[in-house]
Protein backbone atom coordinates (compact mmCIF):
# COMPACT_ATOMS: atom_id res chain seq x y z
CA UNK A 1 0.00 0.00 0.00
CA UNK A 2 1.47 3.86 -0.77
CA UNK A 3 -0.13 7.24 -0.54
CA UNK A 4 1.55 10.67 -1.60
CA UNK A 5 4.49 11.82 0.46
CA UNK A 6 2.63 14.93 0.98
CA UNK A 7 1.93 15.34 4.74
CA UNK A 8 -0.52 18.02 5.47
CA UNK A 9 -0.38 20.12 8.79
CA UNK A 10 -2.74 18.70 11.94
CA UNK A 11 -4.37 22.59 11.07
CA UNK A 12 -4.81 21.78 7.70
CA UNK A 13 -5.91 18.32 8.04
CA UNK A 14 -8.70 19.54 10.91
CA UNK A 15 -10.04 22.27 7.65
CA UNK A 16 -9.36 19.20 4.65
CA UNK A 17 -11.40 16.72 7.10
CA UNK A 18 -14.34 18.63 7.77
CA UNK A 19 -14.23 20.40 4.45
CA UNK A 20 -14.47 16.66 2.28
CA UNK A 21 -16.74 15.47 4.76
CA UNK A 22 -19.47 18.37 4.37
CA UNK A 23 -19.26 17.35 0.37
CA UNK A 24 -19.16 14.47 0.73
CA UNK A 25 -22.50 14.14 2.76
CA UNK A 26 -23.80 16.84 0.10
CA UNK A 27 -23.13 14.82 -2.99
CA UNK A 28 -24.77 11.53 -1.11
CA UNK A 29 -27.99 13.41 0.02
CA UNK A 30 -28.02 14.96 -3.42
CA UNK A 31 -27.49 11.21 -4.97
CA UNK A 32 -30.66 9.85 -3.23
CA UNK A 33 -32.51 13.22 -3.69
CA UNK A 34 -31.67 12.29 -7.44
CA UNK A 35 -32.10 8.92 -7.54
CA UNK A 36 -35.62 8.98 -5.88
CA UNK A 37 -36.55 11.42 -8.50
CA UNK A 38 -36.88 14.48 -5.84
CA UNK A 39 -34.47 16.92 -7.04
CA UNK A 40 -31.83 17.83 -9.93
CA UNK A 41 -29.10 20.38 -9.86
CA UNK A 42 -31.75 22.52 -11.30
CA UNK A 43 -34.37 22.36 -8.31
CA UNK A 44 -31.98 22.95 -5.94
CA UNK A 45 -30.94 26.18 -7.77
CA UNK A 46 -34.83 27.53 -8.49
CA UNK A 47 -35.06 26.81 -4.69
CA UNK A 48 -31.99 28.73 -3.59
CA UNK A 49 -32.77 31.56 -6.17
CA UNK A 50 -29.48 30.47 -7.65
CA UNK A 51 -27.74 29.20 -10.90
CA UNK A 52 -27.28 25.82 -11.73
CA UNK A 53 -23.88 26.00 -11.92
CA UNK A 54 -23.34 27.65 -8.67
CA UNK A 55 -25.22 24.32 -6.94
CA UNK A 56 -22.56 22.44 -9.13
CA UNK A 57 -19.85 24.29 -7.77
CA UNK A 58 -20.72 23.51 -4.30
CA UNK A 59 -21.46 20.02 -5.13
CA UNK A 60 -17.98 19.67 -6.13
CA UNK A 61 -16.43 21.62 -3.82
CA UNK A 62 -15.16 24.48 -6.15
CA UNK A 63 -16.34 27.06 -3.21
CA UNK A 64 -15.37 27.81 -0.05
CA UNK A 65 -18.78 27.51 1.38
CA UNK A 66 -20.01 29.63 4.68
CA UNK A 67 -22.01 28.27 7.01
CA UNK A 68 -24.95 30.12 5.65
CA UNK A 69 -24.33 27.97 2.04
CA UNK A 70 -23.94 25.22 4.07
CA UNK A 71 -27.23 25.29 5.61
CA UNK A 72 -29.07 26.86 2.95
CA UNK A 73 -28.00 23.42 0.59
CA UNK A 74 -28.82 21.34 3.46
CA UNK A 75 -32.18 23.10 3.43
CA UNK A 76 -32.79 22.82 -0.17
CA UNK A 77 -31.99 18.67 0.18
CA UNK A 78 -34.37 18.30 2.92
CA UNK A 79 -32.01 18.08 5.19
CA UNK A 80 -30.54 18.74 8.63
CA UNK A 81 -27.39 19.87 10.07
CA UNK A 82 -25.65 18.61 13.21
CA UNK A 83 -22.29 20.36 14.03
CA UNK A 84 -20.58 18.81 16.75
CA UNK A 85 -16.71 20.24 17.99
CA UNK A 86 -14.93 17.78 20.83
CA UNK A 87 -12.38 17.34 23.00
CA UNK A 88 -11.66 13.34 21.70
CA UNK A 89 -9.28 12.83 24.81
CA UNK A 90 -12.51 13.46 26.58
CA UNK A 91 -15.29 12.21 25.30
CA UNK A 92 -15.36 8.61 23.57
CA UNK A 93 -16.26 8.27 19.91
CA UNK A 94 -18.01 5.56 17.88
CA UNK A 95 -16.00 6.45 14.98
CA UNK A 96 -13.02 4.64 14.18
CA UNK A 97 -11.40 7.09 11.76
CA UNK A 98 -11.43 9.66 15.28
CA UNK A 99 -10.24 7.36 17.43
CA UNK A 100 -7.27 6.07 15.02
CA UNK A 101 -6.13 9.88 14.25
CA UNK A 102 -6.47 10.42 17.92
CA UNK A 103 -3.92 8.05 18.88
CA UNK A 104 -2.07 8.64 16.23
CA UNK A 105 -2.04 12.37 17.10
CA UNK A 106 -1.33 11.36 20.47
CA UNK A 107 2.23 9.70 19.70
CA UNK A 108 3.08 13.16 17.34
CA UNK A 109 1.08 15.72 17.88
CA UNK A 110 3.83 18.53 19.81
CA UNK A 111 2.82 19.57 23.28
CA UNK A 112 0.19 22.32 23.73
CA UNK A 113 -1.00 21.51 19.77
CA UNK A 114 -5.05 20.70 20.24
CA UNK A 115 -6.06 17.68 18.63
CA UNK A 116 -9.45 18.82 19.20
CA UNK A 117 -12.19 17.60 16.40
CA UNK A 118 -15.02 18.80 14.09
CA UNK A 119 -17.95 16.51 12.96
CA UNK A 120 -20.55 17.48 10.45
CA UNK A 121 -23.65 15.62 9.80
CA UNK A 122 -26.85 15.47 7.77
CA UNK A 123 -29.96 13.95 8.88
CA UNK A 124 -32.90 13.68 6.05
CA UNK A 125 -35.58 15.69 7.56
CA UNK A 126 -38.35 14.70 4.79
CA UNK A 127 -39.27 17.39 1.86
CA UNK B 1 4.18 -1.52 -10.98
CA UNK B 2 0.77 -0.80 -9.33
CA UNK B 3 0.11 0.47 -5.82
CA UNK B 4 -3.39 0.08 -3.60
CA UNK B 5 -3.69 3.58 -2.74
CA UNK B 6 -3.90 4.58 1.15
CA UNK B 7 -6.51 6.72 3.01
CA UNK B 8 -4.86 9.42 4.25
CA UNK B 9 -5.86 9.90 7.77
CA UNK B 10 -7.64 12.57 7.33
CA UNK B 11 -10.32 10.78 5.08
CA UNK B 12 -12.38 9.98 8.66
CA UNK B 13 -14.90 7.41 6.54
CA UNK B 14 -14.28 3.61 5.95
CA UNK B 15 -13.12 2.68 2.70
CA UNK B 16 -16.15 0.75 0.59
CA UNK B 17 -13.35 -0.37 -2.46
CA UNK B 18 -9.75 -0.25 -3.28
CA UNK B 19 -8.40 2.08 -5.60
CA UNK B 20 -5.25 0.90 -7.52
CA UNK B 21 -2.36 3.57 -8.84
CA UNK B 22 0.55 3.18 -11.10
CA UNK B 23 3.84 3.98 -9.07
CA UNK B 24 5.07 6.06 -11.94
CA UNK B 25 1.31 8.10 -11.29
CA UNK B 26 2.41 8.59 -7.72
CA UNK B 27 5.59 9.27 -8.24
CA UNK B 28 4.53 11.75 -11.14
CA UNK B 29 1.96 13.45 -8.47
CA UNK B 30 4.56 13.54 -5.81
CA UNK B 31 6.54 15.57 -7.93
CA UNK B 32 4.08 18.23 -9.59
CA UNK B 33 5.03 21.32 -7.57
CA UNK B 34 2.08 23.06 -9.06
CA UNK B 35 -0.32 20.89 -7.87
CA UNK B 36 0.03 21.61 -4.61
CA UNK B 37 0.04 25.47 -4.48
CA UNK B 38 -3.67 26.91 -3.53
CA UNK B 39 -3.92 30.03 -5.77
CA UNK B 40 -4.04 27.34 -8.65
CA UNK B 41 -7.04 25.95 -6.82
CA UNK B 42 -10.38 26.63 -6.12
CA UNK B 43 -12.45 26.98 -3.21
CA UNK B 44 -9.68 27.15 -0.50
CA UNK B 45 -8.21 24.12 -2.18
CA UNK B 46 -5.10 23.21 -4.18
CA UNK B 47 -5.40 20.63 -6.96
CA UNK B 48 -3.72 18.15 -5.02
CA UNK B 49 -6.25 18.70 -1.86
CA UNK B 50 -9.09 18.25 -4.58
CA UNK B 51 -7.69 15.14 -6.51
CA UNK B 52 -6.88 13.66 -2.77
CA UNK B 53 -10.96 14.45 -1.89
CA UNK B 54 -11.89 12.47 -5.40
CA UNK B 55 -9.50 9.61 -4.68
CA UNK B 56 -10.91 9.41 -1.08
CA UNK B 57 -15.20 9.57 -2.77
CA UNK B 58 -14.20 7.07 -4.75
CA UNK B 59 -12.83 4.97 -1.83
CA UNK B 60 -15.41 5.45 0.50
CA UNK B 61 -18.60 7.25 -1.04
CA UNK B 62 -21.72 5.07 -1.56
CA UNK B 63 -22.14 6.18 -4.77
CA UNK B 64 -18.18 6.96 -6.23
CA UNK B 65 -17.33 10.52 -7.42
CA UNK B 66 -20.99 10.93 -8.61
CA UNK B 67 -21.19 11.04 -12.60
CA UNK B 68 -17.43 11.57 -12.49
CA UNK B 69 -16.31 8.00 -13.65
CA UNK B 70 -16.86 7.61 -17.57
CA UNK B 71 -15.72 5.38 -19.86
CA UNK B 72 -13.92 7.39 -23.07
CA UNK B 73 -15.18 6.76 -26.42
CA UNK B 74 -14.94 4.61 -27.89
CA UNK B 75 -16.18 2.56 -25.26
CA UNK B 76 -15.26 -0.51 -26.32
CA UNK B 77 -11.38 0.26 -25.65
CA UNK B 78 -12.72 -0.11 -22.39
CA UNK B 79 -10.60 3.01 -20.85
CA UNK B 80 -12.10 4.78 -17.83
CA UNK B 81 -11.25 8.38 -16.73
CA UNK B 82 -12.09 9.24 -13.41
CA UNK B 83 -12.45 13.14 -12.76
CA UNK B 84 -10.90 15.78 -10.54
CA UNK B 85 -11.46 19.40 -10.71
CA UNK B 86 -8.04 19.85 -11.83
CA UNK B 87 -7.22 16.54 -13.16
CA UNK B 88 -8.23 13.04 -15.18
CA UNK B 89 -6.91 9.98 -13.86
CA UNK B 90 -6.77 7.73 -17.09
CA UNK B 91 -6.93 3.66 -16.30
CA UNK B 92 -9.21 1.07 -16.19
CA UNK B 93 -11.97 -0.82 -14.31
CA UNK B 94 -10.41 -4.33 -13.50
CA UNK B 95 -13.80 -5.53 -11.48
CA UNK B 96 -16.98 -3.67 -10.14
CA UNK B 97 -16.23 -0.91 -7.34
CA UNK B 98 -12.27 -1.12 -8.09
CA UNK B 99 -10.79 1.62 -10.24
CA UNK B 100 -6.33 1.17 -11.77
CA UNK B 101 -5.59 4.77 -12.48
CA UNK B 102 -1.82 4.89 -14.71
CA UNK B 103 -1.64 8.37 -16.20
CA UNK B 104 -3.05 11.87 -15.02
CA UNK B 105 -4.06 14.10 -17.88
CA UNK B 106 -4.23 17.97 -16.11
CA UNK B 107 -7.94 19.14 -17.29
CA UNK B 108 -6.32 22.59 -18.72
CA UNK B 109 -4.42 20.18 -21.35
CA UNK B 110 -6.94 18.39 -22.21
CA UNK B 111 -9.96 21.21 -22.99
CA UNK B 112 -10.88 21.08 -26.61
CA UNK B 113 -7.85 19.05 -27.44
CA UNK B 114 -9.30 15.52 -28.27
CA UNK B 115 -6.47 14.58 -29.79
CA UNK B 116 -4.68 14.79 -26.42
CA UNK B 117 -7.18 12.53 -24.30
CA UNK B 118 -7.19 10.25 -27.51
CA UNK B 119 -2.80 9.94 -26.66
CA UNK B 120 -3.31 9.11 -22.78
CA UNK B 121 -6.11 6.90 -23.49
CA UNK B 122 -3.75 4.95 -26.22
CA UNK B 123 -1.20 5.12 -23.14
CA UNK B 124 -3.77 3.85 -20.80
CA UNK B 125 -4.05 0.61 -23.33
CA UNK B 126 -0.53 0.53 -24.30
CA UNK B 127 0.19 -0.01 -20.39
CA UNK B 128 -2.03 -2.38 -19.98
CA UNK B 129 -1.21 -4.48 -23.19
CA UNK B 130 2.95 -4.23 -22.14
CA UNK B 131 1.91 -5.92 -18.43
CA UNK B 132 -0.33 -8.46 -19.99
CA UNK B 133 -3.35 -6.91 -17.87
CA UNK B 134 -5.64 -5.82 -20.88
CA UNK B 135 -7.67 -8.50 -19.84
CA UNK B 136 -8.65 -7.33 -16.65
CA UNK B 137 -10.04 -4.50 -18.50
CA UNK B 138 -13.61 -3.98 -18.16
CA UNK B 139 -16.38 -2.08 -20.39
CA UNK B 140 -19.65 -1.59 -19.64
CA UNK B 141 -22.45 0.19 -17.94
CA UNK B 142 -21.35 2.49 -14.84
CA UNK B 143 -24.51 1.60 -13.04
CA UNK B 144 -23.61 -2.39 -13.52
CA UNK B 145 -19.54 -1.56 -12.40
CA UNK B 146 -20.64 0.66 -9.81
CA UNK B 147 -23.90 0.04 -7.87
CA UNK B 148 -25.02 1.99 -4.95
CA UNK B 149 -23.91 0.40 -2.30
CA UNK B 150 -26.08 0.15 0.94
Amino acid sequence: MRSFQRNHSNRRKMYLALAGSVESQLREAYADRYDSGLDTQVTLADKLGVGRSVVNKRLRGLMNMTIETIADMAWALGYSVVIKIFDPTTEPTNDPHIRSEHARNADTTPTGTSTNTAQLNFTYVGA
Amino acid sequence: MLEEWRLPDHAGQDPLRPLYLAGELIDWIDNATDLYDVKKGKGGRSPFEHLEQSLIDFRCAKSPSYGDIKCLMPQKKRVWSLHSPFLRILGWVPAPHQFVGIYALRIADAHGKASRVDEFRDNVLKFANIHKLDSTMLGGDYNALFPKKP
